[in-house]
């Protein structure tokens, strides 16, 4: 028979593996760097796990894994910047932006996609991986915790944005 | 182009770090690079230690300058040291309880807020309770030799205590323009880099505006 903590433990785990993509595209929307990745991944499991016990399971487990591994990757970005002296995200995913000699057409898109990240701030970063992962402006309100209304306010401003970017970048 | 014309790309970007063998056995492993959770707790124990410290420092002052309180200088050095104390004390239960409000799964501009005014703390505490120091080993010294050896240095030397104090109080003044004038540079330690930054003003500029940018992020 299964103790308390093996339950807890079998539990997350049927809920992490579920929902692991989150982790995943967090760190990857954060880090470009591959061993970066892995260590905001990493951090982000781990903080889950600690956070686990406090888990209501009333509430949806993707909105609260979502805020966990935003907080995480972020303060992990400012901390970074702040240890490095240099700001961590603009620059290294610009790098790995650069077009790749044989680029396939995905190729190109990801490169505008990384390249497009890379220009946002952390916290309108985090808006637009949400509104990407076809998230409600409830949950995004939700995660990032303002109102529904500053949500489609703050979206509707960076698609304006990136529509004047590619209508500049056509010229 | 559209912001939904970046979705195909966001899918294939999903695919390839699904596809990142090394983030995926991250995510498997088991507990071990928990830092921001690790680094606060350090915080809070630091703080626990030092509060222990100055209340001490505070129990063993207050009779010291109750004591003396019929010579001046005395009474001064210990109503300095005892200040201190208490400000240590202030400092240290403010940033435990603070540590102990954060709430990881809280939302994204509640945490980092949170996160940002406690790194506002520390520093301002660092430099409140870092910079008197210049002066406060002076007046620790008058306390500690009339305390343990009945020898009133003021008293003895005063020409000497005038001076260190003098030192000690361009020592403050140089320790907030020298960083400043040095400016930023690669070289030296985080810890260094770090220590200059705040006496700099450089990190209180850099969380004020986060602070501003959580704030403008909030507000519609």
């Amino acid at each position: 028979m299964l103790d308390v903590a093996d339950e807890t433990q079998a539990r997350f785990e049927a809920l992490f593996a579920e929902h692991r993509r989150i982790a995943l595209k967090v760190a990857g929307t954060y880090c470009a760097d591959p061993e970066d990745r892995r260590d905001v991944a990493q951090e982000i499991a781990a903080q889950l796990w600690r956070a686990f016990p406090a888990y209501d399971e009333s509430r949806p487990f993707s909105t609260w894994m979502y805020r966990i591994a935003l907080n995480v990757a972020i303060s992990w970005v400012r901390r970074a910047s702040r240890d490095r002296m240099v700001p961590v995200d603009g620059a290294s995913l610009e790098s790995v932006a650069s077009p790749e000699p044989e680029e396939t057409e995905a190729d190109e898109r990801v490169r505008i996609l990384r390249r497009f990240i890379a220009e946002l701030g952390d916290l309108d970063r985090a808006l637009v991986l949400l509104y990407l992962d076809e998230r409600s402006y409830r949950e995004m309100s939700d995660v990032l915790g303002i109102t529904e209304t500053n949500v489609a306010t703050k979206l509707g401003r960076i698609k304006e944005r990136i529509r004047k970017g590619t209508a500049n970048g056509a010229r | 182009m559209e912001l939904d014309d970046l979705k195909t790309a966001w899918r294939d970007l999903e695919r390839r770090l699904e596809e990142s063998e090394a983030t995926t056995r991250a995510l498997r492993r088991d507990i071990g690079a928990d830092r921001t959770r690790s680094a606060l707790r350090r915080i809070a124990w630091g703080q626990a230690v030092m509060a222990a410290i100055w209340v001490a420092v505070t129990v063993f002052v207050a009779p010291f300058w109750i004591e003396h309180r019929a010579t001046t200088h005395l009474l001064l050095a210990g109503a300095a040291l005892h200040l201190y104390a208490l400000t240590g004390i202030v400092s240290c239960v403010i940033q435990i309880a603070w540590i102990a409000s954060i709430d990881h799964a809280a939302p994204v501009v509640v945490l980092q807020r949170k996160l940002a005014v406690l790194r506002r703390t520390r520093i301002l505490s660092q430099l409140i309770l870092g910079l008197p120091m210049w002066v406060l080993w002076v007046v620790a010294t008058m306390v500690g030799a009339r305390w343990l050896l009945d020898i009133d240095l003021y008293a003895a030397s005063p020409g000497w205590i005038q001076l260190s104090l003098l030192i000690g109080f361009a020592g403050i003044i140089l320790s907030l323009w020298l960083p400043r004038r040095l400016g930023r540079t690669a070289r030296g330690s985080r810890f260094v880099q770090r220590v200059l930054d705040d006496l700099a003003g450089r990190s209180l500029v850099r969380v004020t505006r986060e602070m501003d940018e959580l704030a403008r992020f909030g507000r519609e």
